[in-house]
């Protein structure tokens, strides 16, 4: 029974519950195309000179396996768990933004959908590695490339849109009695690992923002040698990479460290060395050490010496979790049900690849290991033995919870031990390949080459064989699994109602994934305090419960198309694409705005706080500082490679030739002048004088518009005096990809701001803002002089260096 | 002790030594891999042991606990930090190899990375496209770049590898002591295209007379 | 602010020192973000730990401009 209106509250639903399930159903159907792709390669390289897949395919293959199961399946089963049990964990009813939460699932959905549609475009899709590097990517001409890294812009926003609402969510909307102190561990990673996934993202974005602009407006910040594009980029991505590797393996340790206490009947322990460990981890360590992806590119051996001595120094934390694991076993009384053993057999596979690892800091080994398959033996005990084992038992522990079933505990067993067999048949013998070269579509036959692959081979099938039992035996449990008690495993975690609230499950209709089972879970505060959180939607209590929108899916929808028409830019029916989806992204968001308006929701973007009904001042402004940090980064990457770029190419305009320095002066006082009046408008509201707030604003946006209009016509000016990007001369065509470039982002930031002005203006003329209640301006306050100091970094790094 | 992990590295013969390089790159594995082995056995084998010790016999529930106490983390921090030390250390000590010596006699051979092969000029000007031809004995400097895009040129057996970056030239140095030919020493390392498979060449190592004659002089 | 602004020009006017000028003028630019960071966005007024958030990005791309630049080395 498949109703329109059960397929609509899927589409529109902005709960936590079910946005948390769309991740979970979603990243496993990216798993099995992943998984595909994989299972081709090991079949190909199973024996020698094998021509089952040809060059071409496979190079896409290994290419996408790694970012479909990178971005599109490890993280989101993460941030699946994230999304249905940090709000439940912390007493919350829901996320902060759940609009803004409902758009990140879709902008991640659509991003993955434009990787798959990436496999048709003609030419193919990428395939230059998941991690990309230049120049080749650049010289890999066709959409099928380009629609990959759109789609992959389309996912960094959708995590660093989610960042924000997680961090938010975890800071701020914590039910009384939940206490720093009283956090549970799951919900802990999960704060680590976002705050990891704010500061690093942006530098994704940026990086693949600059190789989209080569492709799309014909800059050259990658094919032009002398900027030594293969540097730029190792040190853009890896500078990204590292971190990111951290948090696809976190949110696993968050389970794990959640999970163990429960089937040893006692405390974890050293839960605060846990927790100090994982933030060194997170901060600064994993930010300090990606230049060990960049050993051998000719950097001078001390800071070659300096990055091995931080990668080696990033085993300590994770050393003293381990440990820490280890212990929290010790005079326990250990219930061997899955979730259990799937926390210990990542462990197990967490410290065999850690150790790979500290095999690979060294500079001198890594002189064998570079571009071998002991990295790749590495990388998947880390990413896919510990994370996967890890979340797998993060799966069976809450199973009962999200379905109000009970799995099979023996199939259970019996897929563990196929699936631990599996993987370690697949991966051990690569540690042996340490001549042989990552990446290669066949190999000739050589010493124990054929071998070691034919086993490795062969344990793919049989790890991939056990994901069938899993998926077997979830959806077994789903639809026809025998009712589960509320609190199986006897947890005191608030996610699960304590035995004295006498819950009975109420069995729901299991095909409703959302709450099926309970009518609420209520939960006594520690303490035995008043209940917490009150009775969750039950099945079909439609748009309340769901709190249904159009908007998030259709902006994501409109992005999409936008972005794949862009990617066949100047095609036939290319503009026509990009027409569309702009119309369909704009609808969405004017249509979010009048749903604001109207009072038809709460309000989801951080710079027009409003109406929410708990605690709303510090929340959303502090949302518009986590979004700006990220923003610092962003700009910040940008700039690095400018700042980059200069130093290594050796001639440059002189400065003073190019650009008309009065006039940008002129135009750089105005914008701070307009800085001014931003403030002042802030000040104005601050005491409640709407009409001053009326004024100032009006000021702003005049300012702010006549910026712009005098940058139009610089650029007007400029083209025609030759200072183009697709100029002959190649210095003049680098100097024009980076001043328009970085000049017109901010420009676009600019136009954004003058946009939310109007909106602004608009809702302070109907009087909407009084002394009290006057969020949005704020916020929007601080956005304002956000840009304000970017422009002061980028008038002198263009006009006078 | 354990030998080299390549395949297809150098026959060692009792009389001959073994390239400096590998040599050093064995040693200093070996210790890694003494560490890492003895970590890994200590680690999961407490995790073994309690598991069987401490497992549930039928009954389950909380178990009285004390309450946590910051030892194990101190110990495991100093117990790390000291085998993390003295690795890092021979690491360091082992930065000969990447370091580019200059002594006199060296030999100075151009590689050139393309889409899909190598070019290996040498002081002579003369060029060969499939092997690398190196005196026995002398130190080996190679000056490592591209034409075209990123790859990575390695000779595990020898236990040396820099990347091919268009636009820098990298080195790399090494001594072969044996006269020999070994077939499909190097490979690229670096995906780099359709053909990056096929970057393979072979290491052909001579006296010195017939490599000065071949590649040293001129005319 | 405008006295800042004005400063750099100046400066890029009189001064043909490239590093000379690259300097003053990142000092400049530094404390005219600075500037506006405390006053117009109020950091000044917020807990401390709100300061955090503009420190720590800055900190890491102070490392990743430094190892960029000596990548290049």
């Amino acid at each position: 029974m498949v109703s329109w209106s059960y397929i609509k509250r899927w589409l529109y639903t902005t709960n936590h519950k079910d946005v948390g399930l769309l991740y979970l159903f979603s990243s496993f159907y990216f798993a099995v195309i992943g998984a595909t792709l994989a299972l081709l390669m090991r079949t190909q390289l199973s024996v020698p000179n094998n021509n089952f897949l040809t060059a071409v395919f496979y190079n896409q293959a290994v290419t996408m396996h790694g970012l479909i199961m990178i971005f599109w399946f490890l993280s989101p089963f993460a941030i699946g768990f994230m999304n249905y049990f940090v709000p439940l964990q912390i007493g919350a009813k829901d996320l902060a933004f759940p609009r803004l939460n409902a758009l990140s699932f879709w902008l991640f959905f659509t991003g993955g959908l434009m990787e798959l549609i990436s496999f048709f475009a003609p030419g193919g899709t990428t395939a230059a590695g998941w991690t990309n590097y230049q120049p080749l990517a650049a010289l890999q001409a066709g959409s099928g490339p380009t629609l990959d890294y759109l789609g992959l812009v389309l996912l960094a926003a959708s995590v660093t849109l989610g960042s924000v609402n997680i961090l938010a969510t975890i800071l701020w909307m914590r039910a009384p009695g939940v206490t720093v102190s009283k956090i549970p561990m799951f919900t802990w990673f999960a704060l680590f690992t976002i705050v990891a996934m704010l500061f690093s993202f942006p530098t994704l974005i940026a990086a693949f923002a600059l190789a989209s602009s080569d492709r799309l407006l014909g800059t050259v910040f990658f094919t032009n040698p002398s900027v030594q594009p293969s540097i730029l980029w190792d040190n853009l991505f890896w500078f990204f990479g590292h971190p990111e590797v951290y948090i696809v393996l976190l949110p696993a340790f968050g389970v794990i460290a959640n999970v163990i206490p429960v089937f040893t009947g006692r405390p974890l322990a050293a839960k605060n060395a846990i927790l100090i460990a994982t933030a060194l981890i997170v901060l600064p360590l994993s930010f300090g050490v990606w230049m060990h992806h960049m050993f051998l590119t000719g950097i001078p051996v001390s800071l070659q010496g300096v990055f091995s001595i931080s990668t080696i120094l990033i085993s300590v934390p994770f050393d003293v979790i381990t440990l820490a694991f280890v212990e929290s076993l010790f005079r326990g009384r250990l219930v061997f049900k899955a979730p259990l053993l799937y926390s210990l057999a990542a462990i197990v596979l967490f410290i065999i690849g850690g150790i790979e690892g500290v095999f690979l800091s060294s500079p001198v080994l890594d002189r064998v290991f570079r571009g071998s398959y002991f990295v790749v033996s590495h990388f998947h005990y880390v990413m896919v033995g510990a994370a996967i084992f890890g979340l797998e038992a993060g799966l069976f522990y809450w199973l009962p919870r999200m379905t109000g079933h009970m799995y099979s505990e023996s199939l259970a067993k019996i897929q563990f031990v196929v699936s631990f067999v599996g993987f370690n048949v697949l991966y051990f013998p690569m540690s042996f390949l340490m001549d042989m070269p990552r990446r290669i579509f066949t190999y000739q036959n050589i010493g124990s080459w054929a071998t070691l692959n034919g086993l490795a081979s062969v344990g793919a099938f049989i790890f991939a064989g056990s994901f069938l039992l899993l998926a077997y035996n979830v959806l077994n449990t789903w639809f026809r699994g025998p009712p589960a008690q509320p609190n199986p495993w006897g947890s005191d975690d608030l996610e699960w109602p304590t035995p004295s609230s006498g819950m009975t499950p109420a069995v729901g209709s299991a095909a409703v994934a959302s709450d099926a089972g309970w009518i609420g879970q209520l939960s006594t505060a520690p303490g035995g305090g008043p209940p917490i959180h009150s009775a969750a939607s039950a099945p079909g209590e439609g748009a309340h419960g769901h709190h249904l929108s159009s908007r998030p899916i259709w902006l994501s929808v409109g992005a999409m198309i936008f972005l794949v028409g862009a990617s066949f830019y100047p095609g036939g029916l290319a503009v026509g694409t990009m027409v569309v989806g702009a119309l369909i992204a704009f609808y969405s968001l004017y249509g979010w705005a009048r749903d604001d308006l109207a009072g038809r929701f709460a309000i989801p973007l951080e710079q027009l706080g409003e109406r929410w009904p708990f605690n709303a001042v510090p929340k959303m402004k502090l949302g518009m500082w986590v979004f700006l940090s990220s923003e610092i980064v962003l700009f910040g990457s940008f700039i690095g490679a400018y700042i980059f770029i200069r130093s290594a190419v050796i001639s440059w305009p002189a400065a003073g030739t190019v650009h008309d320095i009065p006039l940008g002066t002129i135009n750089t006082l105005i914008l701070v002048t307009s800085g001014l009046t931003m403030a002042l408008a802030v000040q104005a509201i601050r005491q409640g004088d709407q009409r001053r707030l009326l004024m100032w604003l009006g000021t702003t946006f005049v300012l702010g518009s006549t910026f712009m209009g005098i940058k139009l016509s610089e650029w007007v000016n400029l083209s025609s005096a030759g200072f183009v990007i697709g100029s002959a001369n190649p210095t003049t065509s680098l100097a024009a990809s980076a001043y328009y470039f970085l000049v017109g982002l901010h420009g676009a930031h600019v136009v954004a701001g003058l946009i939310v002005m109007v909106y602004l203006m608009k809702k302070t003329a109907s009087g909407m803002y009084t002394k009290d209640e006057h969020e949005a301006v704020e916020n929007f306050g601080l956005y304002w002089a956000f840009i304000d100091i970017v422009w002061c970094f980028l008038f002198p790094l263009f006009y006078l260096l | 002790m354990i030998t080299g992990p390549s395949s297809t590295r150098l026959v060692l013969s009792a009389l001959v030594a073994q390239p400096q390089t590998a040599a050093t790159f064995d040693s200093l594995f070996n210790w890694y891999l003494f560490f890492g082995i003895g970590a890994a056995v200590v680690v999961i084998g407490l995790m073994i042991a309690f598991s069987i010790k401490y497992r549930s016999r039928g009954a389950s529930g909380p178990v009285k606990h004390k309450a946590e106490s910051w030892k194990i983390a101190l110990v495991t921090v100093v117990i790390s930090l000291s085998i993390l030390t003295a690795a890092e250390y021979q690491t360091f000590a082992s930065f000969g190899n990447i370091e580019i010596p200059d002594p006199p006699g060296a030999v100075t051979i151009h590689v050139l990375a393309f889409q899909w092969g190598w070019n290996f000029t040498y002081p002579n000007g003369k060029f060969d496209l499939t092997n690398l031809t190196v005196p026995a004995g002398a130190t080996v400097i190679l000056n490592i770049t591209s034409r075209d895009v990123f790859h990575s040129f390695g000779i595990p057996s020898l236990a040396v590898k820099e990347d091919a970056i268009p636009g820098r030239v990298n080195q790399l140095w090494f001594q072969a002591p044996q006269a020999g030919f070994y077939k499909d020493a190097i490979r690229c390392f670096e995906l780099c295209g359709l053909g990056h498979a096929t970057m393979i060449g072979n290491l052909v190592v001579v006296n010195q007379t017939t490599w000065d004659t071949m590649y040293n002089e001129t005319g | 602010m405008m006295v800042a602004v004005l400063s750099e020009v100046a400066v890029f006017y009189t001064v043909s020192n490239l590093s000379v000028v690259t300097t003053v003028v990142s000092i400049l630019a530094a404390s005219q973000a600075t500037a506006v960071v405390l006053f117009f966005m109020h950091l000044k007024d917020e807990p401390g730990s709100l300061r955090l958030f503009a420190l720590i990005p800055l900190m890491f791309l102070s490392a990743l401009l430094i190892a960029m630049i000596a990548a290049l080395g």
